[in-house]
């Protein structure tokens, strides 16, 4: 990715929701740049900091080619899904995609699914593998 | 003309005795025939009466003759009567034995099996009854513990969950 405005935009994404949200803004940017409003919808009160840098990257108004750059690197970045027990706190969230964006060197978006039946901790899948940490399966009986 | 004359009378006298003859010998006749007539009346009446008193008899003998005979025929139809009676009892009554034994085989194993899948899906149900149970008193205890952890530990759980899945994919 060679546009710094829009690094910063993936820096501070972290849900798929939000991902989806900005490819929205940015396939509809082809023909109409967005309004800061249309830009404070899409991304909603939790993404305060995609939000600015999503103003950042239009205000230098970028090319069409830096668009479908944009486009291209959005649709292929890393998604880890993440099913836990409960709704999780904003700073959680950012904690633990900064986890897996240090693991892997790059940047990735967490897919978060609740499941109370899994009574705490996490399935992970991540790059094709899953990863069972969850307090139900000693409850079940399992391994 | 006197032998004519004597001769005519000759003749007249022979044709006299010959008439009275014949006077006599048809009275004579007459009289034969009316005895005959009469004997022969009195025997056919005889005859008749001879008849009619056989024919008396044999009526009587013809009516107790049947009678008799029919008498025989009752007691016969009867005795055969009673006869196919008790065999046909007999015989009814070994074939409604047969099938009550059967009929009572076929209940009680039917009764049996009905027994056995009762048993099966009462022990069936229960194991179901059980299994449900299991399940919402587990839904029940997971639901209290999600809730009741605090958000703090609940991310606590998470952040190590998390750190070991890294660890096993780097290692």
């Amino acid at each position: 990715m060679d546009n710094l405005l829009f690094v910063s935009v993936l820096k501070h994404l972290v849900t798929l929701d939000q991902r989806d949200s900005v490819l929205s803004l940015l396939s509809g940017s082809m023909e109409k740049t967005p309004s800061k409003s249309e830009m404070c919808a899409a991304v909603g009160d939790t993404g305060v900091l995609v939000q600015k840098s999503l103003l950042d990257f239009f205000s230098g108004h970028p090319s069409a080619t830096v668009i479908e750059d944009a486009i291209n690197h959005l649709e292929h970045m890393p998604v880890i899904r993440l099913t836990i027990a409960f709704p999780p706190s904003a700073e959680a969230v950012l904690r633990w995609k900064n986890q897996f964006c240090d693991t892997f060197g790059e940047s990735c978006i967490l897919d978060i699914t609740k499941d109370e039946g899994l009574v705490g901790g996490a399935v992970v899948d991540m790059k094709g593998k899953v990863f069972r940490h969850v307090l139900a399966d000693g409850m079940d009986g399992e391994s | 003309m006197d032998l004519i004359l004597l001769v005519c009378i000759i003749n007249g006298i022979v044709l006299s005795f010959l008439y009275v003859r014949f006077i006599r010998f048809t009275r004579i006749m007459k009289k034969e025939e009316d005895r005959i007539l009469h004997r022969t009346k009195k025997q056919a009446e005889m005859i008749v009466d001879t008849a009619d008193k056989q024919e008396g008899s044999l009526e009587r003998s013809l009516a107790e003759s049947r009678k008799k005979m029919t008498e025989v025929f009752e007691e016969q139809v009867e005795k055969d009567a009673k006869k196919i009676e008790k065999e046909l009892d007999s015989r009814l009554s070994a074939y409604t034995q047969s099938v009550f034994t059967r009929v009572d085989a076929h209940i009680a194993q039917s009764l049996t099996r009905i027994d056995t899948e009762l048993a099966a899906y009462k022990n069936q149900k229960i194991e179901r009854l059980d299994e449900k149970v299991n399940e919402q008193i587990k839904k029940a205890a997971k639901t209290a513990l999600v809730r009741g952890l605090p958000l703090s530990v609940h991310e606590k759980i998470v952040d190590k969950a998390i750190k070991e899945a890294l660890s096993e994919i780097n290692g």
